[in-house]
C-alpha cells in the first residue's frame, strides 16, 4: 500500500497530520471491507456517528483483542508470516497475520527508522541474549519476536550469552577483532543490558572498549526502576563500564511492528515518526492533551493485513511535545509509564454504603 | 510442601477430625467472638462486605437461623469437610466456613491465593482467635491452606480420598475436575458451579416511585452491581423490564445510576480496558445485538431487545448491561436457564412471584431478593439447604 519510502522518517511536511489522518480513514476503510469482525465492531461502535473528522475519532481494538478472535483483512492464504505475541499459548497470543505487501511495508519503515541510527548499510551486530534458535517453541516471548525483527538489520550476528546465559568473552573478544574499527550496533532488552552488560560483564581492564558501538535496546523499564536506576543512571553506567556514548531506548508492540519509537536525542523520550501517532486516553477515552497521564492508544500507516492500525495498548503515557521539540519537528514525543496495574480483586469496599 | 496461614506445614496424616452437632454452644460462641472483633477494626467501615460479615455472624443472627432451620432429629456433621474457593468474592472462603463449621464439621479451607484486604483483616482475627485457650478444638479441627491446585494435583487427590465432604465454589472447570477425583463412598460433594443473575423491574410500579426513591432504588443496584466488577453469580446481567415499554422511565433509572457512579465510583485503568474487551466479545460473538446506550465508560446499555432465547452465556463486566422489555413475569421464562441464580426485582409482590414460579416450570432461580440484596449470603444457597446437606442424621429411636 505505501508506494514510497521517505527514507526520512522524522521529516513531517507541513499538512503532514491531515495526510497522515486521511491515510488512516482510508485503511478504516479498507478493513471494514475486508474483515467482517472490524465491521461488526466499528458499525456498532460508530452507530451515531457518519463521518469521522479528527484523528481521534477513527476507533480503536484493545490488544487483548488479537488474543480472543482471529483478526484478518486478507484471505487466509496470502498470510506469509504470523506475528505471535509474549505468553504462553495457555494465556492466549496475540496473532498477527501478515501477507507480503505487509510484511515488506513493516521491514522498510523499521529499515528507514533504524538507519537514521546505523544508516544505510547493515552492521555487525551484537545480541545481548543466547540465540532463540536453541528455544523450546512452547513459549514464546517478547524478546525473541525482538531479536527475529531487528537481527535482518545485522550484517555479522554474534549472541552475546550461551545457552547457559553465560557471557562469551572469548566469542565476543573474537568478533570485536573481526570487526575492530566499524560502527556496531548492540541490541537487547533493557533489563538484559542492564543485567549482563553493566552488572555481570567484567571489563577491569578496560579490555573492551565499545565506543564505537550504539546500543538499542528496549522491552520495559520496570526492572531497573524496582532498582532505582533511572535512564540518566543507566547511560552513565555503559559508559562507565564499555566506553558506550550513545544508548537508544525504543519502544514498540507486536500488534504494530515496523513503526517503532525511538528516543529522542534531544528531550530523551520517545518520538514519533511518520509512520505513527500517538494518542492518550482518560478512563473515559477522551483525548488528553500533553502532561497527563492515561492510556497510550497507537496509530500506524503500516497494518494493511489486519485491521492493527489503530490499537488501544495496555500502556500508560504521556505527551511531552506535541510538534515542538528541536529533535523532533512536526511530531510529538512522549513517555511510556509503565504497565497499566494488573486487576486486583475488588469485593464490595469500592461501592460504598448503601 | 502446603503451609497453612500459622505457616506450619500441613499434614493430612495429622488431621484432627471432630463431628458435632449443628450450631453447637462452642460455635456459635467462636463466630460470635469474631463477629465483636470485626466490630473494633475501624477498617471495616471501607467494606460493607465485612461490615454485613459482621452482622450475619453475631450470637443474635445465628439463633435466628437455629430457629429458623428447625432440626427435629439427632444431627452430627459428617466429619471433614474439603472447601474448594473462589478468588472472585473476597469473604467467600470465610462463608464456606462457616456453612462447614455450623453444620458440625471439622474443616480444610483451601482458600484464593489472590490477595484482598477482607482476606487480610479475617485471617488476622481468625490467628488471634486460634491463641484463646477456649477455641483450641476449632484450631485443631479446622485448617485454612493456599496452593495452586493446578501445580498440586496429587494432594487435592489425596484429600479427596480422605474427607467426607467436598464443596467447590466454580469455575465449571474446577468442579469438573474435582468430580472426577474419587471420594470416598460415603462422602458428598456440594458444588457450586458457574451462574448467573438477573434483575427485574415493574415498569409501572418504578415510575410511580418519587425522584428520591428512583434514587435510592438505583444505589442499590448500583451496591449489587458494581461490586465483584460483575463477577459474582449473584450480579446483575440482564435486567427486565416488565409491563408496557417507556422509554422515558427507563432512561431514568440508568441516568440516576450514571449520577451515583459519577459521585461514588472510580474505575482502575484495567477494569475499562477489560470492560471495552468484554464489549467487543459480545457484539462478534451475538450477531443480533446491534444498539447500546454509553454513559462515557460507565454504564453500557446494551439493546437485547433481538435476543429471543438463551441468556446464559451473555455477560456484563464492570457495569454492562443488557436491556429487555417484556410484557409480563411469565415472558421471563423463555430466558431462564439452570445457569440463573438470583432475580433481583423491584415492584412485585411476593405472591405474584410465587405465583410466576409454580405456573411456568422454571429452569433456574434459587433466590429472588429486592433490589440491593442480590450478594446477601444465606443459609440456603444455591437451592441447598447447606446445614442438611452438610449434616447426617442419626436415628434414633
Amino acid at each position: 500500500m505505501l508506494k514510497n519510502y521517505n527514507k526520512k522518517p522524522y521529516n513531517f511536511e507541513k499538512n503532514h497530520n491531515n495526510k497522515f489522518k486521511k491515510k488512516i480513514f482510508e485503511l478504516t476503510i479498507h478493513h471494514k471491507k475486508n474483515c467482517d469482525i472490524y465491521k461488526n465492531i466499528v458499525n456498532f461502535l460508530d452507530i451515531k456517528k457518519s463521518k469521522y473528522v479528527t484523528l481521534a475519532d477513527v476507533p480503536f481494538i484493545p490488544t487483548r483483542l488479537f488474543k480472543d478472535v482471529d483478526l484478518l483483512s486478507v484471505k487466509k492464504d496470502k498470510i506469509v508470516k504470523t506475528l505471535l505475541s509474549s505468553g504462553t499459548s495457555n494465556d492466549g497470543l496475540s496473532r498477527i497475520y501478515l501477507d507480503k505487501n505487509n510484511s515488506i511495508n513493516q521491514i522498510r519503515a523499521l529499515s528507514d527508522i533504524l538507519s537514521t541510527l546505523i544508516g544505510n548499510e547493515r552492521v555487525p551486530m551484537i545480541i545481548v541474549d543466547k540465540n532463540p534458535i536453541n528455544n523450546s517453541r512452547k513459549s514464546f516471548n517478547a524478546r525473541v519476536a525482538a531479536i527475529y525483527g531487528f537481527s535482518i538489520f545485522g550484517k555479522n550476528i554474534f549472541y552475546l550469552l550461551d545457552s547457559n546465559n553465560k557471557i562469551n568473552y572469548e566469542g565476543l573478544k573474537n568478533f570485536l577483532l573481526t570487526n575492530s574499527k566499524k560502527k556496531l550496533l548492540i541490541f537487547g532488552f533493557t533489563s538484559f543490558i542492564y543485567e549482563y552488560l553493566v552488572l555481570k560483564f567484567k571489563n577491569d581492564n578496560k579490555k573492551y572498549d565499545l565506543s564505537n558501538s550504539i546500543i538499542l535496546h528496549g522491552g520495559g523499564w520496570k526492572k531497573l526502576e524496582d532498582k532505582k536506576v533511572s535512564n540518566k543512571k543507566f547511560k552513565n553506567l555503559l559508559f562507565q563500564k564499555l566506553k558506550v556514548s550513545k544508548v537508544v531506548n525504543y519502544y514498540g508492540t507486536v500488534e504494530q511492528t515496523g513503526s517503532i519509537f525511538l528516543e529522542c536525542e534531544k528531550c530523551g523520550n520517545l518520538k514519533t515518526s511518520i509512520y505513527s501517532d500517538i494518542i492518550i486516553r482518560d478512563n473515559n477515552f477522551k483525548n488528553l492533551s500533553a502532561n497527563k497521564t492515561g492510556i497510550i492508544q497507537l496509530i500506524s500507516v503500516l497494518p494493511s493485513s489486519y485491521p492493527g492500525h489503530s490499537i488501544l495498548t495496555e500502556d500508560l503515557g504521556m505527551i511531552i511535545h506535541e510538534g515542538n521539540c528541536q529533535g523532533n519537528l512536526g511530531g510529538k514525543c512522549f513517555k511510556v509509564l509503565g504497565r497499566v496495574k494488573k486487576a486486583e480483586i475488588r469485593g464490595c469496599s469500592d461501592t460504598g454504603h448503601f | 510442601m502446603i503451609q497453612d496461614i500459622f505457616n506450619k506445614p500441613f499434614d493430612i496424616k495429622n488431621l484432627k477430625i471432630i463431628r458435632k452437632d449443628p450450631f453447637n454452644e462452642l460455635v456459635i460462641e467462636f463466630l460470635d467472638e469474631f463477629s465483636e472483633k470485626l466490630k473494633s477494626d475501624k477498617n471495616i467501615y471501607n467494606f460493607p462486605d465485612l461490615m454485613y460479615l459482621m452482622f450475619w455472624t453475631r450470637k443474635k443472627e445465628l439463633l435466628k437461623y437455629k430457629n429458623l432451620i428447625l432440626l427435629n432429629e439427632l444431627r452430627v456433621g459428617r466429619g471433614l469437610a474439603f472447601h474448594i474457593c473462589p478468588s472472585n468474592v473476597p469473604t467467600n472462603f470465610f462463608y464456606s466456613f462457616i456453612f462447614g463449621l455450623l453444620s458440625g464439621n471439622s474443616n480444610i479451607i483451601k482458600m484464593p491465593s489472590i490477595h484482598s484486604e477482607q482476606k487480610k483483616i479475617i485471617l488476622n482475627i481468625l490467628i488471634s482467635l486460634f491463641k484463646l485457650k477456649k477455641f483450641k478444638e476449632i484450631k485443631e479441627t479446622n485448617n485454612f491452606i493456599e496452593y495452586d491446585h493446578n501445580l498440586n494435583d496429587k494432594f487435592t487427590s489425596e484429600i479427596s480420598l480422605f474427607c467426607d465432604v467436598r464443596i467447590v465454589w466454580g469455575s465449571d472447570q474446577t468442579i469438573n475436575k474435582i468430580a472426577k477425583l474419587t471420594k470416598s463412598q460415603r462422602a458428598i460433594d456440594l458444588f457450586f458451579p458457574d451462574r448467573y443473575s438477573i434483575t427485574s423491574i415493574n415498569l409501572c410500579e418504578y415510575s410511580k416511585l418519587s425522584e428520591n426513591k428512583k434514587k435510592m432504588l438505583a444505589n442499590r443496584f448500583f451496591y449489587d452491581a458494581y461490586s465483584m466488577n460483575q463477577n459474582g453469580c449473584n450480579s446483575p446481567h440482564f435486567l427486565f423490564w416488565v409491563g408496557k415499554k417507556n422509554k422515558k422511565q427507563q432512561k431514568n433509572f440508568w441516568d440516576h445510576l450514571n449520577s451515583i457512579i459519577e459521585k461514588k465510583f472510580n474505575f482502575k485503568d484495567i477494569e475499562i480496558i477489560e470492560k471495552y474487551l468484554s464489549l467487543l466479545n459480545t457484539i462478534i460473538k451475538n450477531k443480533k445485538i446491534e444498539k447500546y446506550i454509553k454513559y462515557k465508560n460507565n454504564i453500557y446499555v446494551i439493546d437485547a431487545s433481538n435476543i429471543k432465547s438463551k441468556i446464559e452465556d451473555i455477560r456484563g463486566l464492570n457495569g454492562i448491561f443488557f436491556e429487555k422489555n417484556i410484557l409480563n413475569l411469565g415472558n421471563l421464562k423463555n430466558f431462564i436457564s439452570k445457569k440463573c441464580q438470583t432475580m433481583s426485582y423491584f415492584g412485585f409482590h411476593k405472591k405474584e412471584l410465587e405465583i410466576f414460579v409454580y405456573n411456568n416450570n422454571i429452569e433456574g432461580i434459587d433466590r429472588m431478593v429486592p433490589i440491593g440484596e442480590s450478594l446477601n449470603i444465606d443459609l440456603n444457597w444455591d437451592g441447598f439447604d447447606v446445614i442438611k446437606t452438610l449434616s447426617r442424621i442419626v436415628t434414633l429411636k
